[in-house]
């Protein structure tokens, strides 16, 4: 799988062997075994407390409080990997939402170009951005910060003069506020199944044309787990008003963003980038243009983000889109769902295990109505603590090599 | 005050009363600077209304004064420094829309040293010396707030209710629940509403309260018959949280405050029940006429103060506002407010309601 190209670790296996076997399990097929725990933790904990917490209903809940954090942490992701920051998706999240309201509501265009209209947007600002950044050296934290603040101001510009766009009533409701057939969600859930089973097989046939020591079980326990867990979640969907839409919008890029890094040479260099810049540029390839083209996708998911988050919502306001803890929590959930600070190591699926372990906190936090002082506290440590054990790993990862 | 500056003081009042045209000739008194300090971008009226109508206000009755408006972004520390750089860049007087009215003393005790009239506006700075207060009070939207939800529930049997309130702490949330409470605590002790959610909205983040409202049809299982809202923008997301489950128009949404155009619409497609109009024209005009009084050391033309604000350190002689309780059989009278027109409330859905069709030539 992808990070095991840029893993630092195999070279430290005679020196640590224990530390190090754990470590290298951890980077490779483990790499999701310590956030899947604290997830089933966090469930654990909040069902205990409210048995409702596990009811259909409030796991419908759960997707959709986790799709629009989700879809900004898997915008984050190539840009952490490259080993960079983008501080402005939450902004951006805001003025896409904005321009796509605006375009649907007052030039009447049809839904679907309000919508790329907005994605393009994000897209634009991310290659300027990234333009910027390499072409200056400026610090990403810095202009990226700078670029959050201006589009702001370009939201606040953008809006109309009642200060609100009101989505209710049309067509970009559908966004957030749709569900898939029972049927059909079942179909698509075994058909990713097969998908997936193909994929794990010819890695494994490849393995073995090569002549490695490989094992079938890494083609069977695999599939037998993602089966299962597509079953519980599109059954218990099903359950209460099926699956949401923004689930798959959620889900299907991550796939091809997965697909993309493992499979693509643009993958390849943007996992090198992070983890050795130098050697990539020695290697003849265009550096800035890998760091580049992760902007771009950055503000292209921020864009599609927000206005999810507006099809949500219902509508957009300065004070209700962009704001608030978004920006943290997006980079949060990239974070404790794998993907490192320093580059280089990380993956798509870490946005969805982590917007769905920072979604499930709040979302158990807000059904016991704890109150806004346990939130702010819990988001805070769990940010801390994330950051902190990737510092941690980067850290060892450095001693040991 | 020489008897001169008397003469033209008297001619300048009565080329006020006669209309903009007179006002040319000019007052020394009336010149320079004036600072209008709103509190935030967030909450829309202030950049979008409020702003505009005091500048509009102030050419009007004082054409030579400069109005700076300035913005202190929710943050009482950058407010402060706005208002120090203000004294210092020479300010005939200050409007305050205090960022935080419980922590706007060091401004209001920095105005006074420095001589400078400073008039607190809608939002009830505390903790020193005020010139003059101009506002609803957001004791009175809570009250309206409260009769309004009492109206829709008062003939019922432990009616399950929700309770948005605003962002803990704050000097809002604290009046408005006090407000409400008048009305809706004798309901609660008589048994004929429960309260089976109550929660706090983070800095009133609509967001926020679609999921406080999410959480809460988890925890009764869909077993909510009203939710009563501090304000409408979270009352706006506690109808996005039941559209989502099918549950607009089946939950009661009351209480509301602002008169959001969103809210409008909203009242008049029946998904909300009303909301708090507080027409804020009439706060910007009262604002103008009280710095050109103060600034000329002329007493003001009576109506304009009504009573008197007691902000904790002094009692401030005070123009009160009234507030409007919205529901579908008026919302013409925000339109008459000038808050906003029809053409900008018909939009979306609600533009085939019966209402707008009336009101579609306007």
């Amino acid at each position: 799988m992808s990070s095991a190209q840029a893993s630092p670790l195999p070279q430290s296996s005679v020196r640590a062997p224990f530390v190090s076997r754990a470590a290298a399990l951890l980077a490779g097929d483990w790499r999701y075994v310590p956030i899947a725990t604290a997830i089933v933790l966090i469930w654990a904990f909040f069902a205990v407390q409210n048995p409702a917490y596990l009811s259909p209903r409030n796991l419908s809940n759960l997707c959709l409080q986790s799709v629009v954090t989700g879809m900004l942490a898997l915008g984050l992701v190539p840009v952490l990997l490259i080993g960079q920051i983008d501080m402005s998706v939450a902004a951006m999240s805001a003025v896409a939402a904005t321009i796509a309201g605006q375009l649907l509501l007052v030039e009447h265009v049809s839904v679907w170009l309000a919508i790329g209209a907005g994605v393009l947007f994000g897209g634009c600002v991310g290659f300027l951005q990234g333009r910027w950044i390499t072409w200056t050296g400026t610090p990403a934290f810095l202009v990226t910060f700078g670029v959050s603040l201006a589009l702001a101001a370009l939201q606040l510009f953008l809006l109309p003069v009642t200060g609100q766009i009101n989505l209710y009533g049309t067509d970009i409701v559908v966004l957030a506020g749709a569900y898939l057939p029972a049927g059909l969600s079942w179909a698509i859930g075994l058909l990713a199944a097969i998908v997936f089973a193909v994929f794990r097989l010819s890695a494994f046939m490849e393995a073995r044309n090569a002549s490695l020591e490989v094992n079938a079980r890494t083609v069977v326990l695999p599939t037998v787990l993602v089966l299962i867990g597509l079953a519980v979640v599109v059954g218990a969907l099903n359950m209460h008003n099926g699956v949401p839409v923004a689930l798959l919008l959620f889900v299907v890029p991550i796939i091809v963003l997965t697909y993309v890094g493992s499979h693509t040479r643009f993958g390849l260099y943007l996992y090198a980038t992070g983890g050795n810049p130098s050697a990539v540029a020695r290697a003849g390839i265009d550096v800035d243009r890998i760091r580049i083209a992760a902007f771009v996708i950055c503000g292209m998911f921020a864009a599609f983000g927000g206005i999810v988050g507006a099809s949500r919502l219902l509508g957009v306001s300065a004070q209700s889109s962009g704001m608030g803890t978004l920006l943290l929590e997006a980079i949060t959930a990239a974070v404790v769902g794998g993907t490192s600070l320093f580059g280089g190591r990380g993956s798509p699926w870490s946005a969805l295990f982590g917007a769905l372990a920072i979604a499930s906190i709040s979302n158990g936090i807000d059904l016991l109505g704890l109150g806004t002082e346990v939130k702010l506290a819990t988001q805070g440590l769990v940010l801390v603590l994330a950051t902190s054990v990737d510092s941690v790993a980067h850290k060892f990862a450095n001693d040991t090599r | 005050m020489t008897k001169l500056t008397k003469v033209l003081a008297a001619a300048f009042a009565a080329s006020c009363l006669a209309g903009p045209t007179f006002a040319t000739e000019r007052d020394p008194s009336l010149d320079g600077t004036v600072y209008f300090m709103l509190p935030n971008f967030t909450t829309v009226r202030y950049v979008q209304k409020d702003g505009p109508d005091f500048v509009a206000a102030m050419k009007k009755y004082a054409p030579n004064i400069k109005v700076e408006l300035v913005n202190g972004e929710s943050n009482p520390g950058q407010q402060q420094a706005q208002a120090e750089a203000a004294i210092t860049a020479g300010a005939k007087a200050i409007v305050l829309t205090a960022a935080d009215p419980s922590l706007a003393s060091s401004i209001l005790f920095a105005a006074d040293k420095a001589k400078v009239p400073l008039i607190a506006y809608e939002h009830e700075a505390s903790g020193g010396p005020l010139t003059y207060y101009t506002g609803f009070g957001a004791l009175k939207a809570g009250q309206a707030q409260g009769k309004n939800a009492v109206a829709a529930l008062s003939d019922g049997n432990a009616i399950p209710v929700a309770r948005l309130y605003g962002n803990k702490g704050d000097f809002w949330q604290r009046a408005t629940k006090q407000g409400q409470d008048e009305s809706l605590d004798p309901l609660i002790k008589a048994g004929k509403i429960k309260i089976v959610c109550e929660d706090y909205v983070p800095n009133w983040n609509p967001s926020e309260a679609q999921r406080l409202i999410e959480q809460c049809l988890t925890k009764t299982n869909g077993d909510v018959a009203a939710i009563v809202a501090s304000n409408d923008g979270t009352a706006e997301g506690a109808l996005a949280a039941l559209v989502s489950q099918g549950l607009a128009g089946k939950v009661k949404i009351l209480g509301g405050c602002d008169a959001n155009v969103t809210t409008l619409q909203n009242i008049l497609l029946g998904l909300q029940n009303g909301t708090v109009l507080k027409d804020y024209s009439t706060l910007a005009d009262d604002a103008a006429r009280l710095v050109v009084a103060t600034l000329q050391h002329k007493p003001l033309e009576s109506g304009v103060v009504n009573g008197e604000f007691d902000n904790g350190f002094a009692k401030v002689p005070a123009a009160f506002a009234d507030v409007t309780m919205i529901d579908k059989s008026n919302v013409g009278d925000v339109v008459k407010a000038g808050v906003w027109t029809w053409k900008e409330i018909c939009t979306g859905p609600a533009a085939k309601t019966a209402e707008c069709a009336a009101h579609a030539a306007d």
